[in-house]
């Protein structure tokens, strides 16, 4: 964290702008990648909700995507294979002051992180959860991953296809109970980050699923801007309805799908014990 | 909420002179996180011919927004606009952003060109509409003035494009390509 964040804490500094938020370290994805784009929202909406960046912290796993936190100048944690949501709910509940974003992949999200995630969406910690979705494990060079189409056949480990069906993160998000699910697409930045700000205002747990193209592994991928849609109904408060809705979905409607009212989980307040007293146990 | 609605009629730059300006900074804005996103994307790859290029096109976005932000000065500070809520003509986006799913990690200087035409044809009409369409004065007049510089823009990348002329069939080919079975 370079000495600029910090000043931000003593002295009146005017809005920071989108540029701002973004680090000296450049980005090594693919020319074409989505991910430049949602890197790009992801600043916008800082910019957007004016976040000190000393009072910001990005956490990610492993990944092409999961890289942003190098490329971001708020504080970061770029964690192991899928354990960001272990990590992202500890930093936020002992630092609930603390604006946290969690970024990540399908296959950091879904297959390692899979049980964190079930867990983080019925724990509702008040995270935003941002899922880049190109349907691959691109970082290693193109598997099939929990959300490729059961019979992409375009990996030797896979010759005939996954053969099972992929998982859907939208029902799967509404049916674990996050509070807030919503679906953008990279070829739309500014939509992306208008929905990175409600996710971040909306109290609880905040999934948001944005269709990132893969255009090494999957250049088919690049026909997604003429396949996304509006989703075409104002979000649900009522999770079950989200859920019909949801799964009625193509899997290419754009928007909120569910803005729900479950209060957020915090940690009761008392104090229990003290570290010290903790150490003393495992004193040998 | 929906996705945010396209505009393909009116442009919410045409209604005020200060929506108007906040709409021609933003337009530069984004044209120059775009230019440099490819810049980037182009020196991991080692193509440094194509990533000065879009680098200069980076400047060359933030030079002309800088003009706009002179001449906004005279008038007041500029209203704070959610980057959702610009209304464009036609994209969610500045119509001078280039469409990063264009790019190719092998592509030439003339690839970027037509990319760049592209962006500033789109900056000429996204002003000539402004211009059609304000009934504010002072909007349709800076329009006018924003349409012609554009203008010269799509003539000197034109004039570029004949230096750098399509290369033949099989620019993308890559010898030792990334490895795309996995």
């Amino acid at each position: 964290m370079d000495q600029t964040v910090m000043d931000q804490t003593v002295t009146d500094t005017p809005a920071l702008t989108p540029q701002d938020y973004k680090s000296a370290v450049k980005p090594i994805w693919c020319p074409g990648c989505g991910d430049y784009s949602v890197l790009a929202a992801i600043t916008r909406a800082f910019a957007t909700l004016e976040l000190p960046r000393h009072r910001t912290a990005v956490v990610s796993g492993i990944g092409c995507s999961s890289r942003i936190p190098a490329y971001t100048s708020v504080y970061g944690f770029h964690g192991v294979h899928g354990r960001a949501l272990a990590a992202a709910s500890g930093l936020k509940l002992a630092r609930p002051e603390l604006t946290v974003v969690v970024l990540g992949g399908d296959g950091d999200g879904f297959s390692i992180g899979g049980n964190h995630f079930l867990h983080a969406c019925r724990r509702n910690v008040n995270l935003t959860y941002v899922i880049m979705d190109n349907e691959v494990y691109g970082m290693t060079k193109g598997q099939a991953s929990p959300t490729t189409e059961s019979d992409w056949c375009h990996s030797k480990l896979t010759p005939h296809g996954p053969g099972v069906s992929p998982v859907q993160p939208v029902p799967l998000a509404i049916s674990c109970g996050a509070n807030f699910v919503a679906r953008g697409f990279a070829g739309d930045p500014n939509g992306v980050a208008r929905l990175i700000v409600e996710g971040i205002r909306h109290p609880g747990f905040s999934v948001i699923q944005v269709l990132s193209p893969c255009v090494t592994f999957r250049p088919e991928q690049r026909g997604w801007k003429s396949t996304v849609h509006p989703y075409g109904r104002e979000p649900a408060q009522d999770a079950a309805i989200a859920l019909r809705h949801a799964v009625e979905d193509d899997g290419f409607g754009l928007g909120v799908f569910l803005a729900g009212n479950r209060r957020p989980f915090a940690p009761g307040a008392e104090v229990t014990t003290t570290i010290d007293a903790i150490e003393a146990e495992f004193a040998v | 909420m929906t996705a945010a609605p396209v505009s393909e009629t009116v442009s919410g730059g045409a209604s005020s002179l200060p929506l108007f300006l906040a709409h021609a900074v933003e337009l530069e804005n984004e044209a120059a996180e775009r230019y440099d996103e490819l810049a980037d994307s182009m020196e991991a790859h080692n193509n440094w011919q194509v990533a000065a290029l879009f680098r200069d096109m980076a400047r060359y976005s933030r030079l002309h927004r800088d003009e706009v932000m002179e001449i906004a000065a005279a008038h007041g500070p500029l209203p704070k606009v959610a980057p959702w809520e610009f209304q464009w003509i036609g994209t969610a986006e500045s119509p001078e952003a280039a469409a990063f799913d264009g790019a190719h990690y092998l592509m030439t200087p003339h690839h970027a060109l037509r990319m760049a035409l592209v962006c500033e044809e789109a900056g000429h009409a996204y002003y000539a509409a402004v211009a059609a369409q304000t009934t504010v004065p002072e909007v349709a007049r800076l329009a006018r003035d924003f349409a012609d510089e554009e203008s010269h823009h799509v003539v000197l990348v034109r004039q570029w494009l004949e230096r750098f002329p399509a290369p033949p069939a099989g620019w993308d080919e890559d010898p030792d390509p990334p490895n795309t079975e996995g």
